[in-house]
């Protein structure tokens, strides 16, 4: 099996700024720079997530320090406890009221209240919820908690980038405007998700800690902040925190997955009505990914199980891992493979997918395991670390290129994929950038001259990292590969 | 190439179709009440501590011929319930533009007996209930002694509850919902059973909270009255030995009620949605074809189910879609095309008609109003020589335009003056009448309801968005698959009715119910409206986006070529 000692690393200090042809292009110094390479990101929005643009976080409270307290009479004072904080905080200042009858009935209805909890826990335990900290334990993004960008998304179809910073806010940027435009509301909190809907001009789906927000942006408009009345609002009782969520290629549905919760949900949006995908695994899933060709979907639980689902019948085929769980995996831009890594082993794993064409070769017979494609175990290159658990990975849109983030080191490594005769990753270049931490990665869509890798680093920087082909038609797959030695080897730990 | 179709059934009507989905719903639906109720009784009747009693109880209560002849009525009304029930699923409703014909609906021949089944089966219920499994509560009176009865209160209590509680559930659920929902993805009909039924358990129970309170305010103030009309009738003695037990029960049983006739809609919707496949040809007369049911107004879940088809063979079925773009053989003619991008267009033709007669009149009153203003500037006199560009609605043969070069002249005359008198009387009159109508309330009840068109359409926007998307996959499937090119020619036809269609829809944004979301109501016609909406831009966008290098070479007008820049494009 291949490993990471096929990658070269960098000089320290020197950050990559493109790949061209196969050969990677570092800037040494600071006057370095990517125009002199390739003008293929030059209109592209230069984006740095600043301190000055986050917004400080607000508990609402700040005005009331301005105020004198001041006696009211105890009911006015149960009202207002009652619109500001709720049915739970009154009944707390009610039962502190000196009139027996008062404080006895308000703590009797809080007793009733914790039993019907308690009840409501034994009969459904996967309601238990340990708040941001189940977040930053499943995210996709690293270290989701403290990182100033929390995710990208890039539109599928313009030069559009939809970035979530870490005061929940949503910023898109354009080539062409300048004015970037705002979503943000008070609905949406903890975000830890992003995804433009297909076959539309600005739709996105925003998954955030109780639920998902679809807004419609009009890309030209003026109104950079639009309204949440533009904003499809889809929330579930105990569907929480939504984790990961995916459209199907036609932009028909939305499905959302919820790290504490079982069910699956596929979203009609506009009629606000929904399905449920539930199958026993877990007590939560991580993860959803649809397949590029529409037919398959891939969802990952909490636990060893994960699950293809053919989307015509909606049946499943139930996976598992040997321990851990699915972390990360992607699709192959054919939909045939799935690539995924666990978070117990370093590696990269492909399974390929039964498809349901008549006319099939005869690969689907040994269709029972998957194939450990490349070894990522953690190594020293020129004293620097590279490798480890993956924390998520990207295929891009030709299918030609994979991008993984680690959990523990700097850099990103970036494969090409072979798909002839079989899958094959092929060490192509290392990402740095001096000590920084990448947290979050998304390639552009519709990038004619290649792929463009987008890497959200922790100092608040979107670096783009354009990997050209100088001729199209002589990419990797379309030649003859004659220095890829076959020597994947099947576990048969995966059953 | 001629391509023949498996299984190509030799008769396939729309009546053989619903008949297998009606019956098996109603198989289902009898066969849930029979175990629903052994279920009962063998919890009621259970005991935990003695478990092997409780089994021979059991097989006793299911084997013994009294539990069979007493389910016998009951299973009877359930299926006459369901035959009847089923005509409402599977038939069109009838349009009622006015809400006097909308009342009048209410008082059908076929309400009457629904709501008499309904009530009917709320009292059979919890009369089988009660006296299959013995206790307190078996009968209606008590034998105390020899020559007289005593009224059991509580049994005649649970009894007029159910009454109630049917009555209820036909007024309040079914009548207010006659809807078949189509689920969002078509899983098998066992899964969406397993999904469904826990929650449609819990559903039940909160929805028979407030009809029981309902009933026990009435009782509370109509009991001693019944209690007395019926003890007279049947010569019973009254005893005040009431137990307010009852009250749990009368909510156990409503929930129970609530639930069976829950199941029963649940049954007819699992069955009625579920996707069938159309043929595509048309072998002989007694065949069904997926484009005739395309236009099959009379029966909308055929046309739902055909349109839902299209969707699948679009997305799902090259091999079917191949049969779409043949040619016929002998002639060569690709008429399974031809008759498809036909029905489909007759539906959205028809939506445009409707759509655009109802928002004719607002479109009136606003051109007036802007054609009003015009007039306004127009009087001004030093602009007197210019003509107004910015109006959208002054053309050059607009009457209403003032021609300079022959200035105004005084041509009235006195023949023209009582004319004038004449209209100006006609019109107050009828102003006058108007304001009448509207203060008697006449215009409320007779008049029309505003907008009940648009909602009527908005009630099929399925049709639409199944059949466009369905649509919009065929043709961008058609530019590697259809060797022949028979979607092309169809190709700016399908194009300008999409945009068409897209603007009358931008056209109800006009009305307020419409363009903006209501808190606090479930506002179904909003949501619709988007959803036909987005998914006739999403088509437009997938066809646009497969053929973005042949869009210069269609032959669009210039309406539509401006419309799919400005809103359908993406602008890089």
């Amino acid at each position: 099996m291949r490993n990471l000692h096929d990658f070269i690393i960098p000089q320290r200090g020197a950050s990559c700024l493109c790949e061209i042809d196969g050969r990677t292009y570092y800037s040494e110094n600071s006057y370095d720079n990517i125009s002199a390479y390739t003008l293929a990101v030059e209109t592209h929005p230069d984006i740095r997530i600043t301190n000055d643009l986050i917004h400080p976080v607000s508990s609402g409270d700040e005005g009331r320090s301005l105020f004198l307290t001041v006696d009211v009479p105890f009911v006015k004072q149960l009202t207002q406890v009652y619109y500001e904080h709720g049915l739970l905080e009154t009944l707390h200042t009610a039962s502190t009221h000196s009139k027996f009858i008062v404080s006895k009935t308000a703590l009797l209805a809080l007793k009733v209240i914790d039993l019907f909890q308690k009840a409501q826990l034994f009969f459904n335990p996967n309601i238990i919820y340990n708040g941001i900290s189940t977040i930053n334990e499943c995210s996709q993004t690293r270290n989701w908690i403290s990182q100033s960008v929390r995710c990208l998304s890039w539109h599928p179809y313009s030069c559009l980038i939809a970035v979530c910073s870490i005061d929940d806010s949503v910023r898109i940027y354009s080539n062409t405007n300048n004015a970037n435009h705002l979503l943000r509301c008070k609905q949406q909190k903890n975000v830890t998700c992003l995804a433009w809907r297909p076959l539309t001009n600005g739709e996105l789906a925003v998954g955030h800690e109780e639920g998902v927000i679809v807004w419609s942006i009009d890309p030209h408009s003026l109104v950079v902040r639009p309204s949440i009345s533009n904003a499809v609002i889809l929330y579930k009782v105990n569907h929480r925190p939504v984790i990961s969520i995916t459209w199907n290629p036609r932009g028909d549905f939305l499905v959302s997955a919820a790290a504490c919760d079982k069910s699956i949900y596929v979203w009609n949006v506009e009629l606000n009505r929904c399905s449920t995908l539930k199958k026993p695994s877990g007590s939560g899933n991580t993860l959803v990914k649809w397949s590029p060709t529409g037919d398959k979907m891939f969802t990952a639980s909490n636990g060893i199980v994960f699950r293809v689902w053919d989307c015509k019948t909606w049946e499943s085929e139930r996976w598992t891992v040997l321990s851990g769980r699915v972390q990360a995996a992607c699709w192959t831009s054919c939909g045939t493979h799935l690539l995924f890594a666990t978070t117990s082993e370093p590696l990269i794993y492909s399974l390929r997918i039964k498809s349901n064409a008549v006319f099939t070769s005869d690969f689907e017979s040994s269709n029972d395991q998957a194939v450990p494609l490349f070894d990522l175990t953690k190594i020293e290159l020129n004293g620097t670390c590279v490798g480890g658990l993956v924390q998520t990975m990207e295929i891009d849109p030709t299918g030609n290129n994979l991008a993984v983030i680690f959990q523990s080191t700097n850099a990103v490594a970036l494969f090409n994929i072979a798909k002839k005769p079989s899958i094959e990753l092929i060490a192509s270049s290392l990402i740095t950038d001096c000590d920084e931490i990448p947290t979050t990665i998304s390639f552009q869509q519709n990038f004619t001259s290649g792929a463009c890798l987008t890497i959200g680093w922790s100092n608040g920087r979107i670096q783009h990292f354009p990997i050209i082909y100088s001729d199209l038609s002589n990419n990797l797959n379309n030649s003859n590969i004659n220095n890829i030695v076959n020597n994947t080897n099947t576990i048969p730990s995966f059953n | 190439m001629q391509v023949n179709q498996p299984n190509l059934s030799v008769t396939f009507t729309y009546k053989d179709l619903l008949f297998r989905k009606l019956y098996n719903a109603i198989i289902c639906s009898v066969i849930s009440q029979i175990l629903i109720l052994q279920l009962c009784m063998v919890i009621i009747k259970g005991d935990p501590l003695y478990p092997s009693s409780w089994c021979t109880t059991i097989f006793n209560t299911v084997t013994s011929f009294t539990t069979w002849l007493y389910v016998i009525p009951h299973i009877t009304i359930i299926f006459a319930q369901c035959l009847i029930c089923a005509k409402d699923y599977v038939l069109s409703s009838n349009f009622c533009s006015t809400r006097f014909k909308k009342i009048l609906s209410v008082f059908s021949l076929h309400n009457l007996v629904l709501l008499s089944l309904h009530s009917l089966v709320g009292v059979l219920q919890v009369w089988l209930i009660l006296s299959l499994t013995g206790g307190d509560y078996k009968g209606v009176t008590k034998r105390i002694d020899e020559t007289s009865s005593v009224l059991v209160e509580e049994t005649l209590f649970l009894l007029i509850g159910g009454l109630w509680i049917g009555m209820y559930f036909f007024v309040k659920v079914y009548m207010s919902d006659k809807h078949l929902v189509f689920p969002v993805i078509h899983q098998k009909k066992l899964t969406q059973f397993k999904s469904n039924v826990m929650s449609l358990l819990k559903s039940s129970f909160k929805q028979a909270v407030w009809p029981c309170m309902y009933f026990i305010m009435f009782y509370y103030c109509w009991g001693l009255e019944i209690k007395r009309n019926f003890a007279y009738m049947f010569n019973l003695q009254i005893q005040n030995s009431y137990n307010s037990k009852v009250y749990f029960y009368h909510w156990l049983f409503a929930a129970l009620i609530f639930f069976n006739l829950n199941l029963i809609k649940l049954f007819f919707s699992l069955f009625l949605t579920e996707p069938s496949e159309f043929p595509l040809v048309k072998p002989n007369q007694n065949v069904l074809t997926l484009q005739e049911s395309i236009n099959l107004d009379k029966l909308p879940i055929v046309q739902s189910l055909a349109c839902l088809d299209l969707y699948f063979l679009s997305l799902w079925c090259p091999f079917r879609r191949q049969i779409l773009f043949t040619l016929s053989q002998p002639g060569e003619h690709p008429h399974n095309w031809n008759s498809l991008i036909e029905a489909i267009l007759k539906l959205y033709r028809s939506y445009i008609e409707i759509l655009d007669k109802s928002t004719e009149n607002l479109n009136d009153k606003s051109i007036l109003q802007v054609n009003s203003l015009i007039h306004c500037q127009n009087n001004i006199p030093k602009f007197r020589n210019l003509r107004n560009m910015s109006s959208p609605y002054s053309t050059p043969e607009s009457p209403k335009m003032l021609d300079i070069n022959r200035p105004y002249q005084n041509t009235t005359t006195s023949e023209n003056r009582s004319e004038n008198l004449l209209t100006a009387f006609q019109n107050k009159l009828s102003n006058t009448i108007s304001i009448l109508k509207t203060i008697t309330g006449i215009n409320y009840i007779f008049g029309e309801i505003p907008q009940a068109s648009i909602q009527q359409c908005l009630s099929n926007g399925h049709l639409i968005i199944w059949s466009s998307q369905g649509l919009s996959e065929l043709i961008c499937a058609s530019l590697k698959e259809d060797r022949y090119g028979v979607v092309q020619k169809d190709l700016p036809g399908v194009i300008s009715t999409l945009v068409n269609l897209n603007q009358v829809l931008d056209k109800l944004n006009r009305f307020p119910a419409l363009s903006r979301r209501i808190v606090g109501s479930d506002n179904y016609n909003y949501k619709m409206k988007n959803a036909v909406s987005s998914s006739l831009k999403r088509s437009l966008f997938h066809i646009c986006n497969t053929f973005r290098n042949y869009l210069s070479e269609i032959p669009l007008s210039k309406e539509v070529s401006s419309y799919l820049q400005s809103t359908i494009l993406v602008k890089n």
